[in-house]
């Protein structure tokens, strides 16, 4: 990427150069006009896209991963995983982080579902960093258009799997507080591969819903284009620097350069606030990422559960939540898929017991403990590459989450499971109430764990009402460069205790109304 | 190296364990080759390998044997299923993992007394000793011997289970399957 793109920043394809480069067979650079780029084609960047180019401005979006589409998803984990996906870690090791890296982002390999942003959320938000704009009041219509827009609707009986009613089950017969979930689908036929990417189109990720909306109100959509930089001149948004990648070996092949005065950057939590960096701008980018860090479990039952089919995730159980009206310690447990890659990741052991456990695989229910993190890491851009992650659960939330094992396998054992696996090496199977007991006494070790992850990632770029507090205001403006914009989930100021993919789309709707209604056309 | 190994040791931190990886390579514990892995785990003659060395096929292969056990360790163990291709693919899209993840094959192939201590190379191990091996990392005292350990665990397992070769081996079915029909089927009362 060097070879492309001075240390000062300065394009090398402009002028003379372009020829020198030329000359030594090294492609020339492409040169794009327009009044809006987006960078990042998920839940913050398609919406804003689709909204900015219907208001008749000339958009651009570049999207670092390639352009997939239903014909060439497969139900093969690991190509999936890797074609669709990024995965990350802390820089400790300890957690897995996972987001979706191709057209259509994390809406991509989601699991679809829908939850209205929580008023306790929004009043937290509005309060503690001076967000009038986003009281429950206020952001309720953009909430209710994006639930609109991708088609919310409560899972139907008929797509309510054993395994998430297995789940219900437990819960029901321990008076805990549950539901089905809402979830963002047309024609879905239970297939299971939401995060392999959904092969009928039946889920309304961005590919089916907002990024078709762009492209036919004009907008050039550019896969496998990394964004390397924002440029900027004299404080104001100038356009970016990127490079095209070969969409086969994923290596640069040649600079871009878009020239635009309003820039919606967009590109995940992962890359958002390290972008920002790079481009020199690094007062408050980075800072104040959130998580909800997550630890499945699996429980095995006498009768075939087939949880590898249905829908991935549909059911909820919301008692032990601090969200909604609830008042509990703050985490949610949601079934989950019981694939193999993700399943063999999430028990425990190796060897002969886990082999014995994944052969009982049509047997197995799986759900998974949901944390509202109440720690905060960073992201800290590394040259060229990936961020470095630095994030560290905090006592409190290990303990929150051992307490949620401890539920999950409570509710197994009262659904009539014969054993539960919690992720835990060393600990073995838990088979009733004594063992989950004895699995509760001591303190979660982190690094004991088989399989700690997080899917929904927050902040880095936060809006906040004081400058010296966030990157950006409350119209996800950037305090320090004009033009500059954060609609993805960078700029939510903390997380929010239910799956995001609505509080990301309703918070880029917003953003985006607020650009269309100043540049749009009349 | 000895020097080296006894000041990161006295203060076994990340930083401590980077600069003791860095003093192996350094002094030429870390060949390039192959050399001292079994003739069973070497790449098979036409295998591109973009991201992983060709000694870190080999530990990659021995290790998943081993950990994914059962019917899944034989298969790998014949050479029915191939774990690198899937971690190759994994390690194209997210190249920062490549780094990582090749220390610890390094460090498990090659062991760092007293971090791992054996007196062959991890590859040409019978398999009861790399399961001891792999059960010494798992229940470690340190911290740094577990992430070692998980990190090669989650690379095997994707490997195996996130091929198509596992299919037979977990029951699912995949596309070929009726699992929707199954699995939308009410619970018995």
């Amino acid at each position: 990427m060097r070879n492309f793109v001075s240390r000062r920043g300065v394009p090398s394809h402009a002028g003379p150069r372009a020829k020198r480069n030329f000359a030594r067979n090294v492609p020339e650079s492409e040169r794009l006009g327009a009044q809006v780029v987006v960078i990042g084609s998920g839940a913050g960047g398609a919406p804003a896209a689709a909204l900015l180019a219907e208001a008749g401005l000339d958009v651009v979006l570049l999207e670092a991963g390639p352009r997939v589409s239903a014909a060439g998803f497969t139900d093969h984990e690991a190509e999936m995983t890797a074609r669709l996906g990024r995965l990350a870690t802390t820089a400790d090791g300890v957690q897995s982080l996972y987001a979706g890296a191709c057209l259509g982002g994390s809406t991509t390999v989601n699991d679809a579902i829908c939850w209205r942003t929580p008023p306790e959320v929004l009043e937290t938000w509005r309060r503690e960093h001076a967000l009038p704009e986003l009281a429950p009041d206020r952001f309720a219509p953009h909430v209710e258009r994006a639930w609109r827009d991708v088609h919310a609707e409560p899972t139907p009986p008929g797509l309510r799997s054993r395994n998430a009613a297995l789940l219900e089950r437990g819960a029901q017969r321990l008076g805990w507080a549950g539901g089905w979930l809402a979830r963002s689908v047309r024609g879905c036929a239970g297939l299971g591969r939401c995060n392999l990417g959904c092969p009928l189109d039946a889920k309304q990720s961005t590919l089916v819903s907002y990024l078709p909306r762009a492209e036919r109100a004009g907008a050039r959509v550019l896969a496998d284009t990394r964004v390397l930089r924002l440029r900027v001149r004299a404080g104001a948004a100038a356009g970016v620097e990127a490079v095209r990648l070969d969409p086969a070996t994923r290596r640069p092949r040649r600079p871009l350069q878009v020239d635009a005065p309003l820039v919606c950057l967009a590109a995940g939590v992962l890359e958002s606030g390290a972008l920002l960096q790079r481009s020199g701008l690094r007062r408050a980018a980075g800072r104040g990422i959130q998580l909800h860090s997550s630890l499945p479990v699996a429980a095995r039952f006498a009768e075939p559960v087939h949880g590898a089919f249905g829908p991935t995730m549909s059911y909820a159980v919301s008692q032990f939540s601090d969200v909604d009206g609830h008042a509990g310690p703050g985490y949610m447990l949601e079934n989950t898929a019981v694939t193999p890659l993700l399943t063999a990741w999430g028990l425990p052991d190796f060897g002969e017991p886990h082999a014995e456990a994944m052969q009982a695989l049509p047997f197995l229910a799986r759900a998974v403990v949901v944390l509202r993190d109440r720690a905060r890491g960073s992201a800290r851009a590394a040259g060229e590459g990936p961020a470095r992650i630095d994030y560290r659960l905090l006592p409190e939330d290990l303990a929150r989450l051992r307490d949620g094992v401890a539920a999950l396998a409570r509710a197994y054992l009262a659904a009539g499971a014969l054993e539960v696996f919690a992720p835990v090496h060393g600990l073995g199977p838990l088979r009733g109430e004594a063992d989950v007991r004895r699995f509760e006494a001591p303190p979660l070790d982190p690094t004991r764990l088989a399989f700690l992850y997080a899917v929904h990632l927050f902040g880095g770029a936060a809006m906040g009402g004081q400058r010296a507090a966030s990157f950006c205001d409350a119209e996800g403006h950037s305090w320090e460069v004009r033009g500059l914009y954060v609609t993805d989930a960078a700029a939510l100021p903390g997380n929010t205790g239910v799956n995001p993919q609505i509080t990301i789309l309703a918070n880029a709707l917003r953003i985006a109304g607020g650009i269309a209604a100043r540049e749009g056309r009349p | 190296m000895r020097r080296e190994a006894a000041e990161a040791l006295a203060a076994l931190d990340r930083r401590a364990f980077l600069r003791l990886l860095a003093a192996a390579a350094a002094s030429g514990l870390a060949p390039a080759g192959c050399g001292g892995a079994p003739e069973a785990y070497r790449p098979p003659p036409g295998l591109v390998l973009r991201h992983l060395s060709p000694r870190g096929y080999a530990v990659l292969r021995a290790a998943a044997e081993r950990l994914v056990g059962g019917r899944g360790g034989e298969l790998l163990r014949a050479g029915a299923v191939d774990p690198a291709p899937a971690v190759e693919e994994l390690l194209a899209s997210s190249p920062e993992l490549a780094g990582p993840l090749g220390r610890a094959l390094l460090v498990l192939e090659l062991g760092l007394p007293p971090l791992i201590f054996k007196l062959r190379p991890f590859s040409a191990l019978a398999a009861p000793e790399r399961d001891r091996v792999l059960r010494e990392l798992a229940s470690s005292p340190w911290a740094l011997q577990r992430a070692l350990f998980r990190g090669v665990r989650s690379v095997a397992l994707l490997g195996f289970y996130g091929s198509a070769a596992c299919q037979p081996v977990s029951r699912y079915p995949g596309l070929a399957g009726s699992g929707p029909a199954d699995a939308l089927r009410p619970l018995d009362a």
